[in-house]
């Protein structure tokens, strides 16, 4: 599924049951986003200032979806995702993430690829992009990876297979070139039966 | 090389989404924008004012020495945030291009004050008067800003 299909008019949200912590040192930025993610029907809505604040949230509620900003003094965003996936309890250990970044610096490049956040989006935020993440992350079953160095969603988004030349590290890791046909062409008889499913006693 | 365990993680947002009832996406989005229309003027006067700011502290007639990274950084950083009701004008897009170059003087530790003051008469540019630009004149500048703010002097 792509982001761009993720959201279509006639999509249905359903999200006031939905808890929703929202993380922002700036007030004005924390009110706008806080405001979003009531207008999308969520009525439980935790708004922290700080990552001390959030630590709290995360302690005492159980959490659907984490929005937080990612400039911060520290620690930052990327140390509060960090944080959660490596010493939050479950299930808020593995609640989908969605950091909002104004800039992201040369230097913090590396970190907020290995923060473990399920998306990292750009500000200004408009709701449309917001709520087509959601929706994606509602949808997605990646598998989470924990690793020395990084715990979180698998990062490769798209199965394409090892990079042309490698062998991949995956043990379903499929060679990049498709090989030689093998036996015989399937029948149109066969094919078709694909596309109908008999119903069977066993 | 270390070990990596992969595992399913229940996806809770999708049980509490896949729950019957909720509105169409295109009412969310609409109540959304709604909802923070509120904020619209209050925002403007912080973009203004960080403007404001922004050319007394880092403007060709500041006191320039001594002047830090992190302080300009983190002033248009504060522009960022509230920059979605202006995004039609490109100032957003600007204020970014002048994150970019901050950083990249910051990593080289020398100002480049022609490319700060750039930046700063684009910003002004399109607060005052971006909305009034014609798009491809509005691209133009932002195109501009980013060539700057990417440019690498050969002299480094």
């Amino acid at each position: 599924m792509s982001l761009a299909s993720a959201l279509q008019s006639a999509t249905r949200i359903q999200l006031d049951q939905a808890s929703v912590l929202v993380l922002d040192d700036n007030g004005q930025s924390l009110d706008i986003l806080c405001q979003v993610v009531y207008g999308f029907g969520v009525r439980n809505v935790h708004r922290a200032e700080s990552v001390e604040q959030a630590k709290e949230h995360v302690a005492s509620q159980t959490l659907d979806l984490i929005l937080s900003d990612v400039q911060m003094p520290e620690p930052d965003g990327y140390d509060f995702v960090h944080w959660l996936r490596r010493e939050a309890k479950e299930p808020n250990r593995f609640a989908p993430v969605i950091l909002i970044t104004g800039h992201t610096r040369q230097s913090q490049v590396l970190k907020a690829r290995d923060s473990g956040a399920t998306f990292t989006v750009a500000k200004p935020l408009t709701p449309k992009v917001l709520l087509e993440r959601i929706i994606w992350i509602a949808r997605e079953d990646r598998m989470f990876i924990e690793c020395d160095t990084y715990m979180g969603p698998d990062r490769r988004f798209k199965f394409e297979g090892p990079p042309p030349g490698t062998e991949g590290r995956r043990h379903d890791d499929l060679p990049p070139e498709v090989g030689d046909a093998f036996g015989a062409n399937l029948s149109q008889d066969e094919i078709n039966s694909f596309m109908k499913p008999a119903k069977v006693s066993i | 090389m270390s070990v990596a365990r992969t595992f399913h993680v229940p996806n809770r947002l999708g049980a509490v989404m896949r729950r019957p009832g909720g509105i169409r996406a295109s009412e969310a989005i609409e109540r959304a924008e709604t909802g923070v229309e509120q904020f619209r003027e209050e925002c403007l006067k912080t973009i203004g004012e960080v403007m404001v700011e922004l050319d007394a502290r880092f403007g060709p007639n500041a006191e320039r020495e001594g002047a830090d990274f992190e302080a300009l950084y983190t002033l248009v950083l504060k522009l960022i945030d509230v920059s979605g009701f202006v995004s039609h004008t490109g100032l957003d897009r600007a204020a970014i291009s002048m994150c970019t170059l901050v950083d990249t003087m910051s990593e080289r530790g020398r100002w480049r004050w022609p490319a700060v003051d750039v930046h700063l008469d684009a910003m002004r540019l399109l607060w005052t008067q971006g909305e009034t630009l014609s798009e491809g004149e509005r691209e133009a500048v932002i195109e501009g800003l980013y060539k700057v703010s990417k440019h690498k002097p050969a002299s480094e």
